[in-house]
């Protein structure tokens, strides 16, 4: 038992913040915001050259760095503290444990390009109906010749628009399986969805018989869907934790230097009781989190029943630290120039990202086996 | 990071289970065990083991052992319901005390009776005008020649009626600003001039009393540490009481039993369930934190907070999944009503808020009552 980090980690987190503070800066948030790639090419260029963040829990024989789950938390908490745009979290977190866990030569094949920052991934799993359940998918697949054809329609993929592989959970004769999609397929539509949070793009993709490659084995895509988004919870929570501890600092900075009725709001109990409970939602899921990544390392029986409690609690410490800063600051809270909102979209698009937290707190229970 | 238990640490809890199961099983069961399970004879057993103060130093008669090695037995103990409350106090806090601040002879006087599990000691610290506001206290040791002469009144002093003594947090200067002049002093319970009146709590035990003391002579070799200077020790003590694995499983044997009983086909209970089993392991991982001594400085307020808002939910949940039998007399109605101490004692929930706001967010103090 041992909640330090080693100063490896340490520096990696080092090694990452100062990155983000110099490439992700509220004006550059802002900016890409705006922008319908939503990322920064170069950027993500010098991610994969400068430090190596694509490849960093990808296995080395696929030209990853081969680090854990612990340090692939280290560096999506920091994302999340600096509220990164990029499709960093389709690629690394949905994409690649999906390639991983399937394995076979779809994943040699994908996962190098990944590690170098030259491929763009994603997971193409929800449709109209929202839900998250593999078995609920109805898009399909035939064969056709030596590959397969997809047909059907995903809705709320995240940066589908700029993906050059899509991952695609369809429906075969043997069941759900997984199949490769390149973004350039003839018959593949592409359509950026306005989204609340815009520092996370998402898109529809409708596809008309589109040629695809499988990706494992047919028929076991579900096990495999299901395995990813555990990793994907895990890392999700990671930033949610990261989010949730930079909007808590800046409130709290806030409450200390804002005065009303003559003294800093924050003198007030009522607003350093309402702080505190926060506080320890944040350390608990920070706790929730961190127990998570080294499950997924250490002791992956653990890991279902972490990811599911994971995903849950940072999800609701994030989306009440940031409601209860727009409370705090008031008025200028409500606005779009402060940068409170961005804090909050991101909490309520990651509460419901992945299935909101009664889902995954069902997952824990059934997973408890009660 | 690591999570992990080594092979020993296993190997204790496994021991402390059974440990546990026996004494169950010969003493019966109780909630709140550490504060309602008085029992000697366990004790005695106990200090046979080694397990009393087997994390003090060598030096002082302990087994040295790292402090989670005392947390794991603490949890098994505490977790089954076993009765380790005659001893309870004495081990964690006024051991400690005495072997960090006592003189020599106080170690040696005092020390061994409580590793034999032969000495039952409380904490007089309350008074009818000092609660949370312990800084007001006002009863008093005036030194006379070799003696403190004390006199006043103290209040839910737990253990009282069946201490041999009484740690006693008194003011030995009446002048200087209320924290100074604050003095802590051994006094034996059979001194002439004490007198205990257990007070009938609202679940219908005794544990807790008032004592008054008049004219009550102790020597001034009693003296605990420095005079007028004891304020940082006692919330040193705090620190210890506060931090603790007794904070999140007072009513753990409740709770396994109200899981055998609670409707797992409702999808409401299903939720709570996953919510309170979330706490319970969150939770643990910040009372571990503590033990191993890596939670930021001051963080006990903060663990005590979250564990027993997490116990009194426990003890809302065990009464509804009972039904009407929760509304007899018996252990769940009284677990039931004895919940609302845990808020209370060692710190109620709304001051340990400030002291939090205060000490961890740097939130500003309160301005001085005009």
């Amino acid at each position: 038992m041992d909640f330090t980090l080693s100063d490896e980690q340490s520096e990696l987190r080092r090694t990452v913040r100062a990155f983000l503070v110099d490439k992700s800066a509220e004006t550059a948030v802002r900016r890409l915001m705006d922008s319908d790639t939503g990322y920064d090419a170069a950027v993500w260029q010098q991610m994969a050259a400068q430090l190596g963040l694509q490849g960093l829990a990808i296995a080395d024989v696929h030209g990853g760095a081969g680090f854990g789950l612990q340090e692939q938390s280290i560096v999506f908490e920091e994302m999340g503290r600096a509220l990164l745009c990029a499709p960093y979290f389709a690629t690394v977190a949905l994409a690649a444990p999906a390639l991983a866990l399937a394995g076979g030569q779809a994943a040699a094949d994908y996962l190098p390009g990944i590690a170098a920052g030259e491929t763009i991934a994603t997971l193409a799993l929800c449709e109209a109906a929202g839900s998250w359940d593999p078995d609920a998918v109805t898009a399909s697949a035939q064969p056709a010749g030596d590959g397969w054809l997809v047909i059907g329609e995903k809705n709320y993929v995240l940066d589908g628009h700029v993906a050059d592989l899509i991952l695609v959970v369809a429906r075969t004769a043997a069941g759900v399986s997984l199949f490769a999609v390149t973004g350039d397929a003839t018959g593949l539509k592409r359509e950026l969805l306005p989204t609340m949070d815009q520092t996370r793009k998402q898109a529809r993709l409708t596809f008309d018989a589109v040629p695809a490659r499988l990706v494992g084995t047919d028929g076991e895509g579900a096990t495999v869907v299901r395995g990813a988004l555990d990793v994907a919870a895990v890392l999700l929570a990671a930033e949610q934790v990261g989010g949730a501890s930079a909007c808590l600092a800046e409130t709290v900075e806030y409450a200390k230097v804002r005065e009303q009725f003559g003294r800093p709001i924050g003198s007030f109990q009522g607003i350093k009781h309402v702080w505190t409970e926060l506080l320890l939602q944040v350390e608990s899921a920070r706790a929730a989190a961190q127990f998570a990544a080294w499950a997924a390392d250490c002791a992956v029986e653990e890991l279902p029943v972490a990811a599911a409690l994971a995903k849950a609690h940072c999800s609701e410490a994030y989306a009440r630290v940031a409601t209860e800063s727009i409370q705090l600051h008031g008025g200028i809270g409500f606005t779009w120039e402060h940068r409170t909102h961005l804090y909050f979209k991101r909490a309520k698009s990651s509460e419901i990202l992945l299935g909101a937290p009664a889902a995954h707190r069902e997952q824990l229970v059934t997973r408890l086996d009660f | 990071m690591d999570f992990s238990w080594t092979a020993e640490q296993q190997q204790l809890r496994a021991e402390a289970k059974k440990v546990a199961a026996d004494a169950v099983a010969r003493y019966g069961w109780v909630a709140d065990s550490w504060i309602n399970g008085y029992c000697p004879d366990f004790a005695r057993e106990l200090a046979a083991r080694g397990w009393i103060g087997i994390s003090w130093p060598k030096e002082f008669g302990g087994a040295g052992r790292p402090a989670i090695d005392r947390m794991i037995i603490a949890e098994e103990l505490i977790g089954a319901g076993a009765p380790v409350g005659s001893y309870w106090v004495a081990e964690r806090q006024m051991g400690p005390s005495i072997y960090t601040y006592g003189t020599a002879d106080q170690q040696q006087r005092y020390l061994p009776a409580i590793l034999a599990g032969e000495a039952t000691w409380c904490i007089g610290m309350s008074e009818p005008g000092a609660g949370s506001d312990l800084a007001s206290l006002r009863t008093r040791a005036l030194r006379d020649g070799d003696e403190y002469v004390v006199n006043g009144q103290k209040i839910w002093t737990s253990f009282a009626a069946v201490s041999d003594y009484c740690y006693l947090i008194c003011r030995t200067t009446t002048d200087g600003p209320p924290h100074a002049g604050i003095s802590e002093l051994i006094v034996p319970m059979d001194a002439p001039g004490i007198e205990v009146r257990p007070i009938k709590d609202m679940a219908g035990g005794a544990h807790f009393c008032e004592v008054f003391f008049t004219d009550v002579r102790v020597p001034a070799s009693n003296l605990v540490g420095v005079e007028g200077a004891a304020f940082k020790q006692t919330m040193r003590q705090l620190e210890h009481e506060r931090g603790g694995i007794d904070r999140l499983v007072s009513n753990h044997a409740l709770y396994r039993r109200a899981l055998d009983r609670a409707d797992m086909s409702d999808p409401l209970v299903r939720q709570e369930v996953a919510t309170l089993e979330t706490h319970y392991r969150l939770g643990r991982l910040l009372v571990y934190r503590e033990a191993l001594g890596q939670a930021p400085k001051g963080f006990s307020a903060a663990t005590k907070l979250f564990c027993t808002e997490h116990e009194r939910r426990v003890a809302d949940f065990v009464a509804r999944c009972f039904g009407p039998e929760a509304l007899l007399a018996g252990e769940v109605s009284r677990g039931l009503c004895y919940a609302n101490s845990y808020t209370i004692m060692g710190g109620t929930s709304n001051i340990l808020r400030n002291i939090v706001a205060e000490r961890i967010l740097g939130l500003p103090r309160e301005p001085a009552a005009r």
